[in-house]
């Protein structure tokens, strides 16, 4: 009869190990979550990574531009106050974001309109129509003449904005890391003689990775 | 008395069909009731009144130099009013009580069938607010929530781009791409799809490489359709990324259709383009760039998209086939006088881009070796369970007929063991995920001319093997500007399709199975879909 027990007990503790063991062996698989993005700095190199421009760095970008003209003698400190015109027109999208450029430009130029309290004039091109309307109508006697009275002409622009937004993609597939390096180039040119006085670049960098189920 | 299978199966239906009913009245009912408060304006109001007045009376009351006629007549009135008060509350309490167990009650039958939703008025309220044509896919997009969202946008956009709901096609593909373009890095839905017991497809669709590859090419499309050069290059060189994701393809970063676009959106923007027509035409034999004064593009799509199925013993593996139903090899872009009806221009065309030939050239996938773990643990529980049952069952057996009750004892426990191996095996669920993106097509041809300006009309003759192929087909989108104009031609309608992608769509008993927090963002999803709303339909009639 022990012996009987004992054989019980003994097979009861096989299967148990068996069963443990099978589960164990038909368990081990390697799961990979995934990275979360990480923020990096452009002048170091680091993982790959595919994530585009956000609006904190619109935020960044445009108030590190702005700091930047204001401190620049042709733009914000001349005897006379530069006209200057800042839109998208001449912004290029190079990158493989699409992106509505009129975001950057307008915070920009709203911020730097702010802030510069005068020390430049910022015509509103993308309005022309609208001012060519009105002086229509004043000139055709439709309307009075308003309390600034005429000019002879709309303003013309002094510097106008260009700039050009272009990315870097790389994955390693063995990873499945991905990453952007954006670069967005911002310039102020002589809208005579067409020379850049006032260049600004801002640079980023994100590296992140899908969780394997995607890749 | 006996009662026939026959009378018992209408009994079965008519009551399936009669709670289906009933939900759907109900859902309707719970609507209406949320959108009216169980206690009218007015009755609030007089409710208000009376107790201010009542207030009244009592402040009037305690006045000193009342007359004893005065205050007769005030206690008269401050009793009335207290009636009526009472009476009021009373009705308003009830009203407000039974809406909420009536509410209640409509919910938890609501539940029983529909988990957390949506339910049929939502989905029907949702629905009728979009354009008819496009309701199907929005009911898709609707009912089967966050998990085929990709999926249901990129079916629903590609069918509004064909039906000229441009608005409605531009803001589908954008939500497509913001989804397929966000870091799932710790995300439960994916922990789940790589558990042994969920399937792959419990993930939130995102699309194999050439699926999403094709959002960004339709995307680009519609940029070109506005003059938007810029950002349809963005999309075109972003969608060539796409096919960069599998380190086992043999053919990465060749996607042809989209190098071309690249290099057609720089020659519309006045750069040059011959870099990316010159990467184009490494992968394509005989390609060549388009003439610098071209500007109009003639995209024309054949055949169907790639079908997905899974192969292996547990369809585990993923696999592609061509779909030869519709089979349309060739197409010649045909631009015709409106006036006369005489052929004008026929642009030689070239075929670019082969969607079957990228489906099935990806190679392997990451998850591929995860889906084999869970196929090689559901093949050795399901051999270690039955050989234990066996083992077991004779030895129980053998120890009841020989009276030994320890090894009848010991043989249960080991059936009972192989039983529990058996279960987990059954429960092992290693299937790819084959939900598909199934109005894509097979191939992609592109031609170039020089525009002859306003009076034509364009399409495609189309050739090649299968019944179900028109011989010609007038181009569904024919838009642009001063630079460039691009004119799009089916052979198959994006349209041909069922209203959800092929067994794409959880039943309702695995909908209303899946956690709490998956339907909770399904509610959000929802939610935000009621407050997005695609403009205007440009184009469409």
């Amino acid at each position: 009869m022990t012996l009987i027990r004992a054989s019980k007990n003994r097979v009861s503790q096989i299967a148990c190990a068996t069963s443990i063991t099978l589960l164990l062996a038909a368990c081990g698989t390697d799961n990979s979550p995934g990275v979360s993005t990480i923020n990096q700095d452009p002048g170091r190199q680091g993982a790959v990574a595919g994530v585009g421009i956000e609006s904190n760095d619109i935020q960044s970008m445009t108030d590190r531009m702005m700091r930047d003209m204001l401190s620049n003698p042709m733009l914000a400190n001349a005897a006379n106050p530069p006209q200057v015109i800042v839109d998208s027109e001449f912004f290029m999208n190079d990158s493989t974001q699409r992106i509505n450029k009129d975001l950057i430009t307008n915070r920009l130029r709203v911020n730097l309109n702010r802030a510069s309290q005068g020390r430049m004039v910022f015509v509103g091109r993308n309005y022309s129509n609208m001012v060519q309307h009105e002086r229509n109508l004043k000139r055709d006697g439709v309307v009075d003449t308003g309390t600034r009275g005429m000019t002879a002409a709309q303003a013309g622009g002094d510097y106008r904005l260009g700039g050009t937004i272009a990315s870097a993609d790389s994955r390693d597939a063995r990873t499945g890391m991905v990453q952007r390096y954006t670069q967005i180039t911002f310039e102020m040119v002589d809208l005579e003689r067409g020379v850049i006085v006032w260049s600004g670049m801002y640079e980023l960098s994100k590296a992140a990775a899908d969780d394997v189920v995607y890749r | 008395m006996t009662i026939s299978a026959g009378r018992i199966s209408a009994v079965a239906v008519a009551s399936v069909l009669f709670f289906q009913t009933a939900y759907a009245e109900d859902s309707e009912r719970l609507l209406e009731l949320r959108a009216n408060p169980p206690i009218s304006a007015e009755a609030i109001q007089q409710e208000q009144s009376l107790s201010a007045r009542y207030a009244e009376l009592q402040g009037a009351l305690k006045q000193k130099d009342l007359s004893k006629e005065d205050k007769k007549a005030l206690k008269d009135e401050l009793k009335t009013v207290k009636s009526e008060l009472k009476s009021v509350q009373k009705a308003n309490k009830k009203a407000s009580k039974d809406y909420d167990k009536e509410v209640k009650k409509l919910e938890k039958n609501l539940r029983k069938d529909y988990g957390m939703g949506p339910y049929p008025a939502e989905t029907r309220v949702y629905v009728e607010s979009r354009p008819e044509p496009l309701q199907p896919y929005y009911r898709s997009l609707f009912i089967e929530g966050e998990r085929n969202a990709v999926l249901n946008f990129n079916r629903l956009g590609l069918a509004a781009m064909e039906l000229g709901y441009l608005d409605h096609a531009e803001w589908a593909f954008d939500r497509s791409i913001d989804k397929i373009e966000a870091i799932y890095a710790d995300n439960e839905q994916a922990k789940a799809a790589k558990s042994k017991f969920q399937a792959e497809s419990v993930k939130e669709y995102k699309g194999e490489p050439y699926e999403r590859a094709m959002a960004y090419y339709y995307r680009g499309l519609l940029y070109l359709a506005r003059d938007d050069y810029e950002n349809a290059r963005a999309m075109f060189r972003a969608g060539e990324y796409q096919d960069t994701v599998s380190e086992a393809e043999d053919f990465q970063a060749d996607f042809a259709l989209l190098n071309y676009l690249d290099g057609w959106a720089l020659q519309c923007q006045g750069r040059s383009g011959d870099e990316s027509y010159a990467k184009a035409a490494e992968f394509r034999e005989g390609l060549s760039a388009p003439a610098p004064d071209h500007n109009m593009l003639f995209v024309t799509e054949l055949g169907a998209a790639p079908v997905k199925y899974g192969d292996g013993q547990y369809k585990e593996i993923l696999k592609f086939r061509p779909d030869e139903q519709f089979a349309g090899t060739t197409a010649q872009p045909v631009v015709v006088n409106a006036e006369s009806g005489v052929v004008s221009a026929t642009p030689a065309a070239y075929v670019v881009e082969d969607i079957y030939f990228q489906a099935s050239t990806r190679g392997g996938r990451p998850v591929d070796g995860i889906l084999e773990g869970k196929a090689q643990f559901k093949e050795t529980t399901a051999a270690v369970g039955s050989a234990m049952s066996t083992v077991g069952t004779v030895t129980a057996l053998s120890g009841l007929y020989g009276g030994n009750s320890d090894a009848a004892l010991v043989g249960a426990g080991i059936a009972l063991i192989g039983g529990l191996f058996g279960a987990a095996s059954e429960a092992a669920k290693p299937e790819a995920d084959t939900r598909q993106w199934d109005n894509l097509p097979h191939f992609v041809s592109v031609a170039t001319d020089k525009s002859m300006g306003g009076g034509y009309i364009y399409g495609a003759e189309l050739s090649g093997v299968g019944a179900q192929m028109p011989e010609m087909q007038s181009a569904a989108l024919v838009a642009g500007g001063d630079a460039c104009t691009v004119v799009w031609t089916r052979s198959r309608s994006a349209t041909a399709v069922g209203e959800s992608s092929p067994g794409a769509r959880l039943d309702w008993r695995q909908m209303r199975k899946q956690p709490e927090a998956v339907q909770r963002m399904d509610v959000a999803f929802r939610t935000w879909l009621n407050a997005e709303t695609p403009g205007e339909p440009m184009g469409a009639e």
